[in-house]
């Protein structure tokens, strides 16, 4: 179920009262049977897999726990079965089919047949999820999960299933335990995150994707219309994932259970490296924790270390060439930032900062490595066309209320409360109005 | 300081409430085929008359002043563009006073039966009643998305005209998204036109009224295929008790498109269905061809 969907609607009106008249376990039971029935919604034969790998997971889990002695293996195990389950959704059709392109290349007439799988809704997200649980479980910073129906639930709370926030498991588990309902506080925040991700995605980023399109998908464009694409998708992907994860956090909170911040005002980061303090955090701190770290952190090769998990980090964001070169961007930025940051005024840093993020995201949108470098060409031409301005209009008109919102958060002044009760019927009315509800899949769905 | 929940609430349903009692005001001067219908409701005499239903294919190209003319009955043409049999049907079913009809031509271009049903924004919706939408939910609709959406606009005129709401707002600030929200123009509504076409004669029938069915010409053209469900319509229709009026194949130079026709192409093809009407009035009721 997609949460922009008006069958999402009929199920939150179903679940939540329902869920509320429950006590105990039964809550928890119909949280999980609500949780994969939103799953199943979209195919219900990947239930099979979610269920199979989050499964194998939990034995993995208890088995590391309980035999100290084999833990490597049960934990290589694990690590193996989700990259496997992983590695064949989401990348073998992409490997085999550079790899028939490199022996045709070299004169070897052998074509191995190209597999096109469907990836599954959220994979990435909860084998991530999975894995960062075994690995904890064997570094003893967490216990192994004795109830598989806690795990199960762990692994498939509805609200963070298909694109995170990737949670641990020390800090989720525990809140899913617990039986008791929203504070009057997680109702009320819970209603302000949802109105404004929905606003964020429904109003903002749905309505941005025509000008995204303006950048890279014509040829004929001038280069202020590309510029405004190049931006247009910066706020479009960011209010996109940042509108999902504050839909998620919200509806997590009327369960009564606070997920992680996902985004921290990325807009003002002041360096590449504050970026990622700022930008998918559960991701960023996932990699930091379970790839950065264990291939030697800052302690030898650094930067190394750093351009191979952006490059990693890159392709789980997809199998193309262009996600490796935005892992590539990234990686090669923190890795000079190491050896020469230098001194800027916080303004002109962040001005600085947020135009490389602008630039970066031309790979992560092109369609190929040629897409990008055309849009790279068009960028640099100074032309308009009076139509231009339309989508000048439309971008500002779109943008600045965020940004507004965002740039008074910043400044870490308490927003009146008069204030609030004008925003929140103006939100509405947005919503309802200018809500693109065709359906408009979330963008990190495709991840 | 944190909004209370409560209060939280509250603003959200007085906004709801605010546009919602704002749309009603804006809008309750209908347009479209509700308007023309209630209209005829209000205004026609006691006869005889013969009202035509269709998309804007017969509001262009059945001549009212022509009709009239030669059948000697009020003719009350109600073809409405963007409409679909389903409109035709609640139009017929609701609005319309059976007892000051005396026939009813059904007037469509091939596309028509066989295509989905698009439900247009403010029409459906506004002809439905709440005896209608079970049948509604569960003839048009194949999936909940729909099911939702077609209950929501039954029962939220600010859903129901949220495009031209919207429409209003983007010219209000000068910008127009390129891919504007359309939720009701893009979302097909998997129901069967010739099942509503079906309904509509047999509701007509039961009511003793005859219902005559004009298919519209298009451009000759050797190279056209025409749908495959042309014979399917032929049979429903018959079965139903439908009439088909046969038209004149028209030269291609009365065509301003492919189906459309030149001021001069309508005055013939009116010529040419009043003849036909006027052929089977006189005989005292209507002869299939």
């Amino acid at each position: 179920v997609l949460f922009n969907s008006l069958v999402f609607v009929a199920f939150a009106a179903v679940v939540y009262p329902v869920w509320a008249l429950l006590r105990g376990a039964g809550r928890r039971g119909f949280l999980l049977v609500a949780s994969l029935f939103f799953y199943g919604w979209w195919d219900w034969r990947f239930l099979g897999l979610l269920l199979g790998t989050s499964l194998l997971d939990f034995w993995l889990a208890r088995r590391i726990e309980d035999d100290p002695a084999g833990k490597r293996r049960w934990l290589t195990l694990s690590v193996v079965s989700n990259l496997l389950a992983l590695g064949t959704f989401k990348y073998l059709g992409f490997f085999v089919g550079e790899a028939n392109a490199l022996l045709a290349a070299v004169g070897v007439p052998l074509a191995v047949p190209v597999l096109e799988l469907v990836l599954p809704m959220g994979l990435s997200f909860y084998t991530f999820q999975a894995l960062a649980y075994t690995v904890d479980v064997y570094r003893g910073q967490t216990r192994a999960c004795r109830n598989p129906f806690d795990f199960l639930l762990f692994i498939s709370f509805f609200p963070q299933l298909v694109a995170g926030p990737i949670e641990r498991s020390e800090r989720l588990l525990p809140q899913l335990r617990m039986e008791r309902g929203p504070t009057s506080e997680q109702l009320a925040d819970g209603a302000a995150l949802v109105l404004w991700g929905f606003f964020k995605k429904l109003v903002v980023a749905d309505n941005l994707a025509g000008i995204v399109q303006l950048a890279f998908e014509r040829d004929d464009s001038t280069g202020l219309a590309t510029w405004l694409g190049v931006y247009a998708f910066t706020w479009q992907i960011y209010c996109d994932f940042s509108g999902y994860s504050d839909i998620a956090r919200g509806l997590a909170k009327w369960f009564g259970v606070e997920l992680r911040l996902n985004f921290d005002l990325p807009f003002f980061a002041s360096s590449p490296q504050d970026i990622w303090r700022r930008w998918h955090i559960s991701l960023s701190e996932w990699l930091r924790d379970y790839l950065y770290i264990p291939l030697g952190g800052n302690r030898h090769h650094a930067s190394r270390n750093l351009i191979a998990t952006m490059l990693l980090g890159g392709l789980w964001h997809g199998a193309n060439w262009t996600f490796i070169a935005w892992g590539a961007w990234h990686g090669a930025a923190l890795a000079i930032q190491r050896r020469w940051a230098p001194r800027l005024p916080q303004p002109v840093a962040i001005v600085l900062t947020f135009h490389f993020l602008v630039l970066g995201f031309v790979w992560f949108r092109a369609s190929t490595l040629g897409n990008a470098l055309s849009v790279f060409w068009h960028l640099v031409s100074i032309t308009y066309r009076q139509s231009d301005l339309v989508w000048l209009n439309l971008f500002l008109f779109l943008t600045l209320p965020v940004l507004g919102a965002e740039a008074w958060l910043y400044t870490r002044r308490p927003v009146p409360v008069l204030v609030k009760a004008l925003l929140v019927p103006l939100a509405v009315l947005a919503i309802v109005l200018l809500g693109a509800s065709q359906g408009h899949p979330f963008v990190y769905f495709q991840f | 300081v944190r909004l209370p929940f409560s209060v939280f609430v509250l603003l959200v349903v007085a906004a709801v409430m605010a546009l919602d009692a704002w749309t009603r005001m804006a809008y309750r001067t209908t347009t479209g085929l509700n308007g023309k219908a209630a209209e005829f409701a209000s205004t026609a005499g006691e006869g005889p008359n013969l009202v035509i239903l269709g998309t804007c294919l017969p509001e262009q190209h059945l001549r009212a002043d022509v009709l009239t003319a030669r059948l000697g009955m009020t003719v009350h043409n109600l073809g409405t563009a963007a409409t679909t049999p389903l409109d035709w049907y609640l139009a017929f079913a609701n609005v319309l006073p059976h007892d000051r009809i005396d026939g009813l031509v059904v007037a469509y271009g091939e596309a028509d039966l066989a295509a989905e049903i698009l439900p247009y924004e403010s029409r459906v919706m506004d002809l439905a009643r709440l005896g209608d939408m079970p049948d509604l939910l569960t003839e048009v609709c194949t999936d909940l998305e729909c099911k939702v959406d077609l209950a929501l606009r039954w029962a939220w005129p600010t859903w129901r005209y949220r495009m031209r709401l919207a429409n209003g707002v983007w010219s209000g600030v000068r910008a127009l998204p390129l891919n504007p929200p359309a939720p009701s123009k893009v979302r097909r509504y998997h129901g069967a036109p010739l099942r509503y076409v079906g309904r509509l004669i047999r509701l007509a029938s039961a009511s003793e009224i005859p219902v005559w069915m004009v298919p519209l010409p298009r451009r000759p053209d050797p190279g056209h295929v025409p749908p495959g469900s042309v014979a399917e319509q032929a049979v429903v229709i018959a079965e139903a008790g439908g009439v088909m009026v046969p038209v004149p194949v028209l030269d291609a130079s009365h065509f301003g498109s492919d189906v459309h026709l030149t001021t001069d192409g309508a005055v013939v093809l009116s010529e040419a269905v009043a003849a036909t009407l006027g052929e089977r009035l006189h005989a005292g009721k209507p002869v299939a061809p």
